[in-house]
């Protein structure tokens, strides 16, 4: 029996038998596509990401972010943190205890006042987080947490979104991660006579923990 | 919305176009929208070149379009997700359905989808007795108010923001007179609870991407990440030209969209999905369809020229251009898809004898055509469709004959020249003044018309010319 997919392929193939003339739209022009931005990656991330009401903390080691995180921690009051960062871990660890307020996780996600995950990569240009499944921090947790933190490397920064597609394909091959995402500030919209309000659905503030070495 | 017919459409029309109010609040948030444009646009060394190149990939995705969702199936199939394909609207509602049944749906949560507007799925769950939320802000608005999106990506672009609070109020028992920042409180407050009790979550689709077989979701707000992390199984339904042939291209796309849709340099989360849950993964959907949908698109494909609407990457930068679309508003069309974009696919999807009338809602003046990222020719499409309803015979006898005369006329000086100015504004009196309607002032003829003044000018020159030397 015909079915739905042999019928709208064949719509498809009929439709496209004048191919001839239509075909190949080839721009044969090497021109650049994107402003050109003259300050380095990290420079530039930070300036990107600020103008999309991001909060960037930059830090020489991971000593100083260590100080840094838990001073903003405690800065802020928040008492429900949920860490699932590897490399808070392996750099951090226990030694700076203090910041993991209270370990909630897989408990009451709506309980959580701050999530801190890592990151894959941080493109420059756009001063978009790019975060995937095969990272701990999954899909819900980050974008259900009222307030996201990720820690993030120098090492990690990329011109642009092409070039962190093409790493995450480089670091993936077939075996591609089920979500990757494009994160890029907080949430925001403008929904309501066109009136910027941050923090719809996802978090109302993202802050990069970006650390030189 | 079901399509209506020309009379209902005009008569809405001339509603909104003569409601200062509706003007008010389009001008302020169509100004807004142009704004931000203008400020987006800046990350392009080159726009024109950006939208060359779009086009390129576009004319390409589209002319093997078979090719590229066969390997889009593939890869999709072989990475745990399933692959449904529907010819028309209510094979696509069905299937659905199946799944929601199968799953037992109680509560169903959807990210903002023009697709499943085309095919009218809500009332069908809602039917069945689900609970079917709308969980973008404005979408989630809409559905308060029990109406359709008013553009396809700002559904609530004409509601003020006392408007929406009222609406709070009455629906949602919120504390009158609420600023838009504690209205989004109340939304975000009900809809998160929403997100974690649905069993299944329905999405649309911006870009579907054939090398990785993944979809691509664009969303500002972060509730289309949230309707495909909870619930055990998402759905995304879309047209099966949403195709680009390579993930690589999203470096180019999404920009592209971003500053055409919302003046951003890129949307705040895009994500890009290629399967239900892996093994070692953390949370996520078990099962993922992907319902791929024709409802008439074959047809576009079939015709050379209307083809090339198929481009579209529904950005909505023409609807905010149209100077029709700012008088009229989103629902006089009464049809899915407004604006420009929307009357030139309506014709070819929903039939030409129907919706002909929307590719005359047009002064041709091209500014659609000027701002389409992926450079449809939006204009010449609409005065396509006007040439393929003359074609089909579709236009009536009292349009034919003025035509007819129109062309005489033009033709022949002298019988342009028949008449002075009176006998000219008598016969537009009579015959033109329906048209014109009553809000604007009839043209007047002079007494003289321009070649008999452009003679009587030379000769005077000529004779003070004659009298200086």
């Amino acid at each position: 029996m015909e079915t739905a997919r042999d019928r709208v392929l064949a719509g498809i193939r009929s439709a496209l038998k004048d191919n001839a003339l239509h075909a190949s739209g080839e721009v044969g022009d090497e021109r650049e596509v994107f402003a050109k931005c003259d300050i380095g990656l990290a420079e530039g991330f930070v300036k990107a990401f600020t103008a999309i009401d991001g909060q960037v903390m930059c830090c020489d080691d991971f000593l100083q972010l260590g100080e840094k995180l838990a001073a903003l921690l405690r800065d802020r009051q928040w008492r429900q943190v949920v860490a699932k960062s590897d490399l808070l871990e392996r750099h951090v660890g226990q030694a700076q205890k203090d910041w993991d307020a209270d370990d909630v996780d897989g408990l009451d996600l709506e309980a959580v006042e701050a999530g801190i995950t890592d990151c894959e990569f941080l493109a420059a240009r756009t001063g978009t987080v790019v975060m995937s499944t095969a990272q701990a921090a999954g899909r819900a947790f980050p974008v259900y947490t009222p307030v996201h933190i990720v820690i993030a490397q120098e090492s990690q920064l990329v011109a642009d979104l092409g070039e962190a597609i093409a790493g995450m394909q480089e670091r993936y091959g077939m075996d591609f991660p089920s979500g990757m995402y494009l994160v890029s500030g907080p949430s925001r919209t403008g929904d309501i006579e066109k009136t910027l309000v941050l923090g719809v659905h996802g978090p109302v503030e993202v802050f990069v923990f970006l650390v030189k070495q | 919305m079901p399509a209506f017919g020309e009379q209902t459409f005009l008569r809405q029309s001339a509603e909104k176009a003569k409601d200062p109010d509706h003007r008010r609040k389009m001008n302020h948030a169509l100004k807004q929208s142009d704004d931000a444009f203008e400020r987006g646009k800046g990350q392009f060394a080159d726009l024109g070149f950006a939208r060359d190149l779009a086009n390129a990939i576009k004319r390409d995705t589209i002319m093997r379009l078979d090719a590229y969702l066969c390997e889009f199936e593939e890869r999709f199939i072989g990475r745990g997700g399933k692959v449904i394909w529907a010819q028309t609207a209510v094979e696509a509602v069905a299937a659905v359905k199946a799944i929601c049944s199968r799953h037992g749906a109680r509560t169903v949560v959807k990210s903002k989808s023009m697709v499943t507007e085309e095919i009218h799925l809500n009332k069908v769950l809602a039917d069945e007795g689900m609970d079917v939320i709308e969980t973008d802000l404005g979408e989630y608005i809409q559905q308060l108010a029990g109406e359709a999106p008013y553009h396809i990506v700002a559904p609530s672009l004409h509601k003020s923001k006392e408007e929406v609070a009222q609406l709070f109020v009455d629906k949602l028992d919120a504390k009158p007179g609420l600023p838009p920042e504690q209205l989004t409180r109340v939304a975000r407050k009900v809809l998160r609870k929403k997100f974690r009790e649905a069993e299944v979550g329905i999405t649309g689709v911006n870009f579907l991407l054939a090398d990785i077989g993944g979809m691509v979701l664009t969303e500002n707000e972060g509730n289309a990440r949230l309707s495909t992390a909870f619930p055990k199984v998402h759905i995304a339904v879309t047209g099966i030209e949403k195709m680009l042939p390579s993930v690589q291209h999203l470096g180019l796309f999404l920009p592209l969209l971003a500053t055409h849709g919302s003046g951003q340099r890129i949307t705040v989360y895009n994500s890009i999905l290629t399967g239900p849950r892996r093994e070692g993964e953390t949370d996520g959907p078990d099962e993922m369809y992907v319902i791929l949908l024709d409802n008439g698109r074959t047809k576009l494909l079939a015709d050379p020229k209307a083809r090339e609407s198929l481009y579209c990457i529904r950005c909505g930068a023409c609807l905010n251009a149209c100077p029709v679309y700012k008088n009229i508003g989103g629902h006089a069309y009464g049809a899915t898809y407004s604006g420009p974009i929307g009357s030139v696919i309506t014709p070819h999807l929903s039939g030409m004898k129907e919706s002909k009338h929307l590719s005359y809602a047009s002064s041709l003046c091209g500014g659609c055509t000027e701002v389409c990222p992926v450079r449809i020719p939006l204009h010449n499409l609409l005065l396509y469709n006007r040439q393929r309803s003359v074609e089909a015979g579709y236009a009536n006898r009292v349009e034919k004959m003025a035509f007819w005369g129109w062309k005489q006329a033009m033709l022949n000086r002298r019988l342009l020249n028949v008449g002075g100015g009176g006998v000219k504004n008598r016969f537009f009196e009579m015959f033109v003044a329906g048209i014109w309607g009553t809000d604007r002032a009839l043209p007047v003829f002079p007494a003289l018309n321009f070649s008999q003044q452009w003679k009587r000018r030379r000769e005077e020159e000529q004779r003070n010319g004659n009298s200086q030397g």
